[in-house]
């Protein structure tokens, strides 16, 4: 096999995120663990979101509502588990379960009515499902309404899991991270996959040869919400806080951004994109108060000249190999 | 095989189907010839289901299709090819292929194998990219095939669907004499093993392929022959084929 500077650079990205909590520790900043861990749990948001907007071409601005349907399934859940003392809600599955089944019926909902629609439409009509979500939120005023609501303990694994140490913690996000990916290398590669992959690609075509798209754009729309909401699960763990801010649309945008930003429609790009993001968001905010003054231009510089974000990077870096070792073997004949 | 009866269709005050009736028998190429403009493209977009007609009724094979989905028209064995190139761009040409075969093999809800290595989409894609001599092309980026290939995909693609019916909306439009040739003798390959509707500018193409000619002026049909008896009838002449000399 050809060397491709592209897989060694993703192979040691995935490597170095295994390794982050082991040097994290060993220089003593913990803070760092927690900054990666954010890392993963938003590349699961991102990478779930690619699944529709980067293969099924569906640019759904109200993706974080899954992200908050899964972090107020478990504040909600810990609220009552330490209040009223019942004590299943605290459980970690009973979180996961219950995050996928609601992300999934509401992407079952909200994914019914608006892809009826197309385009702006289609933005627009995502966009005021998240509101509404977002000010049911804001209105629950028994869950902390606006203020949201901090956890008092963590999602329960016990026996199996101690959330309350963050490594522990993850090295979860890190496996779920994992799991996606390998589910959305299987599921975009399959006939689902290639439906998928054609909708996007000429939607018109894809009936005229006998796809009834409707019904594969819904289930992608499905899917796609119930690993974001493992996502929501994760996140709120993370920051021991729900808010209703943690869905609001600009949490949507953002998470459109890392797609972009990494490379849309490519495994690994989302993730590359959802670390790229934050890390900029880290360095910027360190050196200026104002970051967001630069890191504006920067996104805008990306989009316009690295089609196909930074994974576009990449693969321009691998067929310049190529070409490059091409021309140093001519050289030794 | 395809029976279209009292069909209308009007845009605005623009009467783009005006009361058109006409049978395409099994096995036969039917053409459908007549001046820009004359609702030609519309009548294949209300047969495929992509427009719907004012009133009328199209009967394919028995069934009354006037009112069924696009998809499902498909389903039953109707295929077309369009006039502008209408393929996934961003895919291989086999891909392309592979797809419109997966589009009949059952539903999709396939969410683990991968589809690229599936023998029983790719084998019968590249028996369809054989069958219109597109198989050295096979792996190519569709979107980098010549316009004549594309044409040529388009109805590799239509054939992959196993169609009962094929409507091949102009297949050799902007093609060069070259390339026009090559299709020629593809649609002569494809003939008598497919009911064939056959939408054509080019005149000669048409009286050497067709066996029934049906002549469209501003939506209505004014006459639907052989083609030895559309080169003699007066009323086409004079509205079609004009002064020149036909066939000559």
């Amino acid at each position: 096999m050809k060397f491709s500077p592209r897989i060694y650079i993703i192979t040691l990205l995935m490597l170095a995120l295994g390794a982050v909590p082991l040097i994290a520790d060993s220089i003593d900043e913990p803070f760092y663990t927690v900054l990666f861990s954010r890392m993963l749990i938003l590349s699961i948001g991102a990478v779930s979101l690619n699944l529709i907007l980067g293969f099924g071409g569906m640019v759904s601005f109200g993706h974080a509502v899954y992200l908050g349907i899964g972090s107020y399934v478990v504040g909600i859940g810990t609220f009552h588990a330490v209040e009223d003392g019942v004590e299943w809600m605290g459980n970690g599955f009973a979180h996961l379960s219950i995050a996928v089944a609601v992300s999934a019926l509401a992407g079952l909902v909200i994914g019914a009515i608006s892809l009826r629609t197309h385009g702006v439409y289609f933005i627009m009509i995502t966009l005021a499902f998240s509101q509404m979500f977002y000010f049911i939120a804001v209105g629950s005023e028994n869950y902390g309404g606006d203020d949201g609501l901090s956890l008092y303990m963590r999602s329960d694994f016990s026996g199996l899991l101690d959330l309350s140490n963050d490594n522990s913690l993850y090295y979860l996000n890190f496996a779920f991270l994992l799991a996606s990916l390998y589910l959305s290398h299987r599921l975009t590669n399959s006939r689902f996959g290639m439906t998928l992959r054609g909708t996007k690609s000429n939607e018109q075509r894809m009936k005229s040869i006998g796809f009834p798209v409707f019904r594969y754009r819904l289930v992608a729309f499905v899917i796609a919400g119930a690993i974001c909401g493992l996502a929501g699960v994760l996140s709120s763990n993370q920051t021991d806080f729900v808010s209703p801010a943690v869905m609001h649309w600009t949490r949507s945008g953002d998470l459109i951004i890392m797609t972009v930003l990494g490379g849309i429609g490519t495994l690994f790009g989302p993730v590359i994109g959802a670390v790229a993001f934050l890390l900029l968001e880290e360095l910027l905010s360190g050196i200026t108060e104002y970051w967001q003054l630069f890191f504006g231009p920067m996104l805008v510089l990306i989009v316009i000249f690295a089609r196909g974000g930074i994974d576009g990077m990449l693969v321009a870096l691998d067929r310049w190999w190529l070409q490059f070792s091409l021309k140093k073997n001519t050289k030794v004949d | 095989m395809l029976k279209v009866n009292s069909l209308i269709k009007s845009f605005g005050g623009l009467l783009a189907t005006d009361n058109l009736s006409f049978e395409v028998e099994v096995g036969t190429l039917h053409a459908v010839i007549g001046p820009n403009g004359a609702g030609k493209t519309t009548l294949i977009r209300q047969i495929t289901g992509e427009t719907k007609p004012d009133s009328g009724t199209i009967i394919f094979d028995g069934k009354d299709i006037s009112d069924i989905p696009v998809h499902l028209r498909s389903a039953l064995g109707l295929a077309r090819s369009f006039q502008i190139t209408n393929i996934f761009p961003d895919m291989s040409t086999w891909d392309n292929v592979a797809l419109a075969v997966q589009a009949h093999a059952g539903h999709s809800f396939h969410f683990w194998k991968d589809a690229r290595k599936d023998p029983v989409l790719r084998e019968p894609a590249l028996v369809f990219l054989k069958q219109v001599g597109l198989e050295e092309r096979a792996g190519i980026v569709a979107g980098q095939l010549s316009h004549g290939e594309h044409r040529q995909l388009e109805i590799a693609m239509a054939l992959a669907t196993r169609p009962k019916m094929l409507l091949l909306d102009e297949p050799m439009a902007g093609m060069g004499p070259e390339e026009a040739k090559a299709m020629v003798g593809i649609l002569q390959g494809l003939k008598r093993k497919l009911t064939i509707l056959l939408i054509e500018h080019d005149m000669d193409v048409v009286f050497t392929l067709a066996d029934q000619i049906t002549v469209m002026v501003y939506g209505r049909g004014i006459a639907t022959d052989a083609p030895e008896a559309i080169r003699k009838h007066p009323e086409v002449q004079a509205a079609y084929l004009g002064e020149e000399e036909v066939g000559a």
